[in-house]
């Protein structure tokens, strides 16, 4: 809205800024104000809410950074249908060293090639044999909150190479 | 270039051993110059290896792997820098 | 000590650090990479074991600038070896949810506190004000079993037992119940009265020395995934080996099973039977074993369903009031009484595979396999959950596969310390510490002992279950209530009808402490902001009797504090003349004036051990608050309970060392299989097998028949409701859906159906439907894909999701003897969203 400075704008105005400041006061009068449903169930404590669409996976094949070094990188793409049993593993189809190449995949860590005791095995390791124990795919859908969980990497660090 | 032969090199490795001779190969690896053992632990061993050139160090890994029981021997790190800064008086507290 | 070390010192051990850590083992003390030369790379790394489920696997955790920057698994710790599943790979996120409660909350009309005001920030001292007078006024009017507490398998041992102390001791109310009722209560009753003592005589070295693994209503492959790691391990890298898998729909543990049985619910009864009869008729009864260590008995039939005592159910049941009865028996009784499960009746009955029912026997029957038998919610979660579990105890004792490495019944546990805190502290209504029960006089004079309290103290009924507490809450007979570390309005069966009245009734004060605004914290009139897992010094017991603690890490924010300090904070509240009755203070003066904080806490144990105990390199809030060491007087204090009668503990220091230790500790050493001589010290040389537990040292082998479930389908609700987890998210979610990536990668309860169901009821994938009981109804979504394949007729819905709610729809029906709640057979309708 383009327009002089009227009165009745600045009133308006000066209605607004009350209004952010109430509302600063009442979020923080009710600290739990934006509630969630998944997390902290239906407005009315029992109602019967909708059931939310299913959403899509992520299909894009970028590989999504690591929250830190640690973490098993989540699956860029969808599994829906893929066996995973005794006989079979379509992860491994891509994923294991030796379909790599083929694949364009990314190989499985070398710490997938180790036995409990710690000891180099030729091929991957049975206990890392269920892929999605660790590797999930991810929906395209917003968190439900927030997290403030900070990366290592925003903490003063001096990285290496990094000049 | 006469510096290149004032730099010393370290490395470490690790070793997988057959269980059964675990000790008898320490035994051997402390026998060794150079070599330090740093760590023993379920079949496996951690050395630091010491020489000044690269390919010391490879025949020092080259002759443990040889040593009877030794399943697997990989270096993992290796760094080099003259001997004048390695070796100088430069302390350093730690715990 | 100040080194002086040079450059060269420094690279060689930064090398030697390198290559050990790529080896994935320890250096000793002396060659760790020195501190200080890469000091803003570095993360300060510690032991903690995993928030989550009762694996018990240990992390590491890493701090960084007061905050927990990551964390992996813990190599050195026996259970996991560096192995994680992906919510304990994510355990850097949970503290950090954007709603994490920061400061009490009170609902308040016009500034003062009213069951129907909003919900206002107020100071502590507020809301314990307020709290202590609702608590007092109770008590006054309605006496000690009007004042209730519900607590978790997922508080620390100290807290648990706080919370023993101060409701037994302090408000002499037995109405304290753990979560765990609803959890592994069967379990915990039917190892009480097979063994007289609780909790599995194995230990998870059996995964690598098993032939054969039987699950019994588990999916290990997604609720114990790094258990399922163990077995994985064992069945693919040995040929011999065999797992069979049992439950009432197809799952990922399926995948691993060369004995896949599907049967309809409840009849799991049916097949356990049939496998005593199957060992009896082909001859291989461990005859040696079973007159030298077992003892038949009968059981009691047609227990009810415990549901509300008018319901038509209970009344026709005729045994109702005494479901828990038996009477002795022989072999030749026991041996024509399950003569009646033959296999043709029974793969009749279950609807299961003959082929695959009789292998399943045979591996039980076969004296040269070794059989280690796993069960969870399938088993316990079962209106008849403690027959199940003393059937298959049955079969390990007829074969005399028990006991020994690789041979063994093991009762897998859903949360951190459901054994640790709620059953071995002793935080169910009817328990004390170290299996003692308040019904036995002796028991409750030795609790008064070394609690140094007056004679007579403690009260000797048995106080509301869990399921008994959301009814006495809506009935009105419970009016002061205290929640910790659970998630109840989501969790509890039939919850709108019975859970959330009870909450809100006018009549109750509910207080709610959480770390976050869940349900039960929204349906409550006070909250209290809670610290949690590395916020606090802590210690759990797991499923194989291993007990770890750790240190406190980072701060929790705002003026959230651990439920310790709250539990221990409110005693200052109240003097004994305020709580104990009068004649007992006559006869007692010396206790007369004092707050329970120093009947209870400052006892001369509980503060014996100084704050210079407290290692400095780690925060401790409550030691400073308090001025002592109050972990570890707590610790050692509960632990005098069990020393010397089976439940040995190290002492407590040698926990921050250890990745825990498997009880009895004796004479520092870790027990890993009991009752056997050469494993368990408690059996003498000569003895060879004894069960100590009980006075004849005889295990029982039961004689109970099947039962059918307390509500099956018919042509109105024409479905059987399962309900359950997710790999991802664990129980009511209320940590994992605020982790993104876990909740992005199952985003959502959905119902999991039946395709040819789906398609004759014209409801494509992904269509919305209303899942409709007797009790309630809530909506999802149908999914006929995904990763559990539905039989016909049977639904599975998780209940992570507080947008849907499936405990509204759910049936409050437990096993009459343990009181755990049946959350696997309901009838439901599905119906399309108009």
């Amino acid at each position: 809205m383009r327009c002089e400075d009227s009165p009745r704008r600045i009133i308006l105005r000066s209605f607004l800024a009350a209004l952010a400041v109430f509302a600063a006061v009442f979020s923080t009068n009710l600290a739990v104000a934006q509630m969630v449903r998944e997390l902290s169930g239906p407005p009315g404590g029992m109602d019967m809410v909708p059931a939310k669409p299913m959403p899509k996976w992520n299909v894009d094949d970028v590989r999504k950074m690591r929250a830190y070094p640690d973490q098993p990188p989540v699956i860029p793409h969808s599994i829906e249908g893929y066996q995973l049993s005794v006989n079979t593993n379509r992860c491994l189809s891509c994923h294991k060293r030796e379909f790599t190449e083929g694949a364009g995949a990314p190989m499985i860590s070398v710490t997938h090639y180790m036995t409990r005791e710690g000891q180099m095995l030729a091929d991957v390791s049975p206990r890392r044999y269920f892929c999605t124990a660790c590797h999930v795919p991810q929906a395209e859908v917003q968190p439900l909150v927030g997290n403030t969980f900070r990366d290592m990497s925003e903490m003063g660090v001096e990285h290496l190479g990094g000049k | 270039m006469p510096e290149k032969a004032n730099r010393h090199y370290i490395s470490s490795a690790v070793i997988v051993v057959r269980p059964e001779a675990e000790e008898r190969v320490v035994r051997d690896l402390m026998a060794m110059e150079r070599v330090e053992v740093h760590a023993i632990q379920g079949g496996k061993i951690v050395v630091v290896i010491e020489g000044a050139s690269s390919g010391e160090l490879g025949a020092s890994l080259a002759a443990i792997s040889a040593i009877d029981g030794v399943v697997a021997a990989n270096m993992v790190f290796e760094h080099s820098e003259n001997v004048e800064a390695m070796s100088d008086d430069r302390r350093i507290d730690a715990a | 000590m100040i080194g002086e070390l040079t450059r060269r010192d420094l690279i060689k051990a930064h090398a030697a650090g390198i290559a050990a850590a790529t080896a994935g083992i320890a250096l000793p003390a002396g060659a760790q990479p020195v501190p200080g030369g890469v000091e803003s790379l570095e993360i300060k790394w510690s032991k903690a074991p995993c928030r989550f489920c009762g694996t018990g696997c240990g992390v590491m955790v890493g701090v960084k600038e007061g905050q927990v920057v990551a964390t992996h698994g813990d190599m050195q710790a026996e259970v996991n070896r560096g192995l994680n599943c992906i919510k304990g790979y994510f355990l850097s996120k949970i503290m950090y949810g954007e709603d994490r409660l920061k400061t009490p909350l009170l609902r308040k009309r016009n500034g003062k506190y009213a069951k129907d005001g909003e919900f206002e920030p107020v100071s502590w001292d507020e809301a314990f004000d307020v709290m202590a007078d609702q608590c007092k006024k109770v008590l006054k009017e309605k006496g000690p079993t009007a004042v209730g507490m519900f607590g978790s398998g997922q508080w620390t041992i100290f807290e648990g037992y706080a919370a023993t102390k101060l409701m037994r001791a302090g408000f002499r109310s037995n109405n304290l119940d753990p979560n765990a009722r609803h959890c592994m209560a069967s379990a915990a009753y039917a190892f009480m009265r097979t063994f007289g003592m609780d909790e599995p005589m194995g230990c998870y070295d059996d995964f690598e020395n098993a032939d054969a693994f039987v699950l019994w209503g588990s999916n290990m492959a997604e609720m114990h995934p790094i258990l399922w790691t163990r077995l994985a391990d064992r069945r693919l890298g040995h040929q011999h080996v065999k797992v069979a898998v049992l439950s009432t729909f197809t799952h990922r543990s399926m995948d691993l099973a060369d004995i896949p049985v599907i049967f309809t619910p409840g009849t799991d009864l049916a097949i356990l039977n049939y496998i005593a009869n199957h060992i009896i008729t082909s001859g291989k009864v461990n005859e040696e074993f079973v007159r030298n260590h077992t003892t038949f008995m009968k059981g009691v039939t047609n227990i009810g369903y415990g549901l509300r005592p008018e319901d038509p159910l209970e009344l026709k049941a005729a045994n109702a009031a005494n479901p828990a009865n038996m009477e002795p028996t022989d072999f030749e009784s026991f041996k024509k009484f399950v003569s009646d499960y033959t296999l043709e009746k029974v793969a009749d009955l279950t609807g299961a595979d003959p082929g695959f029912l009789q292998q399943l026997a045979d591996l039980y029957a076969d004296p040269n396999r070794k059989v280690m038998s796993l069960w969870t919610m399938g088993f316990n979660q079962h209106v008849r959950g403690v027959w199940a579990n003393h059937m298959l105890y049955n079969l390990h004792l007829l074969t005399g596969k028990i006991s020994e490495p690789g041979n063994g019944p093991f009762s897998l546990t859903g949360q951190p310390s459901a054994c640790g805190t709620a059953r071995e502290v002793g935080t169910f209504a009817h328990r004390l510490p170290a299996d003692m029960t308040v019904t036995n006089p002796e028991h409750r004079h030795h609790a008064e002992e070394i609690w140094k309290l007056p004679e007579g103290l403690l009260p000797d009924k048995p106080g509301y279950h869990a399921v008994q507490q959301d009814r006495m809450l809506k009935d009105g007979k419970l009016s002061f209530y205290w929640v910790q570390v659970n998630n109840n309005v989501q969790a509890a069966p039939n919850t709108k009808n019975e859970t959330y009245q009870g909450y809100r009734n006018p009549d109750n004060f509910i207080v709610v402490s959480d770390a976050y605004p869940t349900i039960t914290a929204m349906s409550a009139d006070l909250i209290l902001p809670a610290a949690m897992w590395v916020e606090k010094e802590g210690a759990y017991g797991n499923a194989e009797r291993r007990t770890h603690v750790w240190h406190q890490l980072v701060q929790a924010p705002g003026e959230a504090r651990s439920d310790l300090w709250q539990l221990v904070e409110f005693s200052k509240r109240f003097t004994t003349d305020e709580v104990w009755p009068a004649e007992m203070l006559d006869k007692h003066p010396d206790y007369r004036g004092k707050t329970l904080f120093e009947v209870l806490f400052k006892n001369g144990q509980v503060d014996q051990f100084p704050l210079s105990e407290v290692d400095k390199s780690y925060p401790n809030n409550e030691a400073y608050a308090f001025d002592f060491y109050i972990q570890k007087g707590l610790f050692e204090e509960y632990a005098s309970f069990g020393r010397g009668h089976g439940h040995d503990l190290a002492p407590y220091d040698r926990y921050h060392q250890e990745r825990g230790l498997r009880w009895p500790v004796v004479n520092g050493q870790e027990t890993k299989w009991r009752y056997r001589e050469g494993y368990d010290p408690y059996v003498k040389a000569g003895e060879g097998v004894k069960f100590y537990g009980r006075p004849d040292g005889r295990a029982v082998i039961l004689a109970v028949p099947y039962e059918p479930p307390a509500e099956s389908p018919d042509n109105e609700y024409d479905f059987w409701l399962v309900t359950g987890r997710v790999l991802e998210h664990w129980h009511s979610g209320s940590m994992t859906m605020r982790v993104p990536e876990l909740y992005k990668a199952f985003p959502g309860a959905r119902c999991f159906m039946n395709a040819d169901d789906a398609r004759k009821r014209g409801f494509n994938q992904g269509m919305e439907v209303r899942i409709v009981s007797r009790r309630g109804e809530i909506r999802s979504r149908v999914e006929t894909r995904g990763r559990n394949r539905m039989p016909p007729g049977v639904i599975f819905v998780p209940w992570f999701d507080a947008s849907q709610l499936i405990n509204k729809v759910t049936l409050d029906a437990t096993d009459p003897i343990s009181k755990q709640t049946d959350y696997k057979k309901c009838a439901v309708k599905i119906l399309p969203v108009a």
